[in-house]
């Protein structure tokens, strides 16, 4: 063996053999207990695997940065692009996730207006009030009498009728009835509609609910379509990843060629990419998290003005903190996997 | 240390560039291998290298067996050995230091490591004051020694060199060649492939001779 016989002659020189046997040191210092020694002196020149590990990894990353900060105008773009790309679906689950919780409230406030029969007694009226309200589903009822009726609706309309026009009030006294939450489902609302219809003195009853059937199907069908369109992006960032990488790989032939000629592994040559990867998804994640952050700070304003028409007390919801975390992070995996799909095959064709 | 057995190498399209070439070095022996071009010189040291694959034969490599070392492994097995080709192929967009790295940081050596030992290596090849220079800056034969510095800084026991001096003046030629035998005696297994007779008839060493894909050794 070239490394006992020519040690005095040459320092240091290991030969093939003991780098193989450096790979399973345990099995080797098994084998020839008087090696263990020369097998710790060249342990401590290359430290444990750990250490090693991370001065690869350092290495990686600097070098990665070093290749998006050599080509700045092309990075910036990239990134932008990814941006766009991922602000696109992360922008419109905060549109939807405010649909949802504006139908929620919608729903909650569903509500059945009884019209009573005309010139049903007031003291009838209530009695019946009375009664409904002890009924378990429901919350709730209010007895708007005829004169508080038109009030009101000359109050909303503007409208001035004035009892003077009018030989008698041609409102009939409602009952409104507020269904306990438990009991809101459709279904629940259908059959108490129903039943309540039934009775003698109402005249007619009205469930303000298929329009919020309908918005409620709505917000479904447009979540589908964002599910769709959001695959179609996360694609689209795999392709714009991916195509980056491809280029910046080209640019890094002879790097890779001399690397693997003096022994450098599929992985060494693959890490900086990954990196880069990983760096291009999580920059275009947080840059996507600004414009949306950004566009629902600038909407909320006009938000708040339009919900205030509709006596509502709805407060927009944009990105929270968690998915701030989830949308940095599917970035960040949409980046390494399309570098590792670009690099992949490239590497590939440097091996034996 | 070198063990070639009846080795056959084909290329895709069918070139033959080894017929069965048999021979042996022996460890800390230095040697050249001559011929023509096309003769199989490059293909013989890209054997031995692992940047391809013997199409029949066995090469044994320092009581390695090459057939057995499998894909994932050939990273690690380049490492011991140095190659040192006509265009030093160094990377223009970093200093001499970091060319002569590249191999340590491959390797996964500790930076203080890394340093002694490219400095080390630099200042065998006299090149040790140019260091932080770009290799651009340098001149052909200094190029050459940062190649030769590159295959050396990692201890190789093997040296291999693809006319290392092909792109050099006799002068400069004849430095080169005194720096394969300053690391020949020190006991690295040498192996050059050239076709500068005058130089070679001068420096007294074994001669291989590939002719056509087939070995006939020179005793010059």
């Amino acid at each position: 063996m070239i490394g006992t016989q020519r040690k005095s002659k040459r320092r240091g020189a290991t030969p093939i053999t003991e780098q193989q046997t450096r790979r399973n040191p345990q099995a080797s210092r098994a084998a020839s207990p008087a090696r263990s020694k020369k097998e710790r002196n060249t342990l401590s020149t290359n430290s444990n695997s750990l250490n090693q590990l991370i001065r690869y990894h350092r290495l990686a990353l600097s070098s990665c940065i070093k290749r998006l900060i050599s080509t700045p105008m092309a990075s910036f773009l990239t990134l932008l692009v990814l941006a766009i790309a991922l602000a696109l679906p992360a922008g419109m689950q905060v549109v939807l996730n405010n649909a949802k919780h504006l139908t929620g409230e919608l729903g909650d406030s569903a509500q059945i207006s009884l019209f009573l029969k005309m010139h049903t007694p007031e003291a009838h009226a209530k009695r019946v009030a009375k009664t409904l309200a002890e009924r378990p589903d429901i919350k709730n009822v209010d007895y708007i009498s005829p004169d508080q009726a038109l009030a009101e609706f000359e109050h909303l309309s503007g409208i001035r009728l004035g009892l003077a026009t009018l030989d008698e009030n041609p409102l009939p006294a409602v009952l409104v009835v507020y269904p306990e939450a438990s009991a809101s489902s459709v279904e629940m609302m259908q059959a108490l509609l129903s039943q309540l219809e039934s009775r003698p003195e109402v005249d007619m009853a009205q469930l303000d609910l298929e329009w919020v059937q309908r918005l409620y199907a709505l917000v479904d069908l447009a979540g589908q379509a964002a599910a769709v369109l959001s695959l179609f992006l996360v694609v689209a960032v795999i392709l714009i990843v991916g195509n980056t990488i491809r280029l910046m790989s080209q640019n890094h032939l002879e790097e890779i060629r001399v690397s693997k000629l003096v022994g450098a592994t599929d992985a060494f040559v693959r890490r900086p990419f990954l990196y880069t990867g990983a760096l291009l998804g999580l920059g275009g994640a947080l840059l996507a998290c600004g414009f949306v952050l950004g566009t629902s700070l600038w909407l909320q304003t006009p938000l708040e003005r339009l919900t205030l028409l509709y006596q509502s007390d709805f407060s927009a919801v944009t990105l929270s903190a968690a998915d701030i975390f989830i949308l940095c992070f599917t970035g960040l995996i949409l980046g390494v996997i399309g570098a590792r799909l670009a690099v992949g095959k490239f590497i590939r064709q440097f091996s034996l | 240390m070198i063990h070639f057995e009846h080795v056959r190498k084909q290329y895709l399209g069918g070139r033959e560039a080894l017929k069965g070439v048999s021979f042996a070095m022996d460890q800390g022996e230095m040697a050249f291998l001559t011929g023509r071009s096309g003769a199989g010189k490059s293909t013989l040291l890209k054997l031995v290298a692992l940047l391809e694959r013997p199409t029949s034969g066995s090469i044994v490599i320092n009581n390695i067996n090459l057939a057995q070392i499998r894909r994932n492994a050939i990273a690690e097995y380049r490492r011991r050995v140095g190659v040192v080709f006509q265009s030093p192929m160094l990377l223009y967009d970093r200093t001499v230091f970091d060319n002569v790295a590249l191999p340590l940081l491959v390797s996964g050596f500790l930076p203080t490591e890394i340093k002694r030992r490219v400095q080390a290596a630099l200042d065998q090849v006299g090149l040790l004051d140019r260091q932080s220079s770009n290799p651009v800056s340098l001149s052909g034969g200094e190029q050459q020694r940062v190649g030769i510095a590159r295959a050396v800084v990692s201890r190789p026991a093997i040296l291999l060199a693809d006319e290392p001096t092909g792109n050099l003046d006799p002068k400069l030629s004849e430095e080169i060649m005194q720096l394969f035998e300053r690391f020949n005696h020190i006991g690295v297994t040498v192996l050059i492939a050239s076709h500068d007779i005058e130089l070679i008839k001068r420096l007294d060493y074994r001669t291989l001779h590939l002719e056509d894909g087939a070995m006939a050794e020179v005793v010059v």
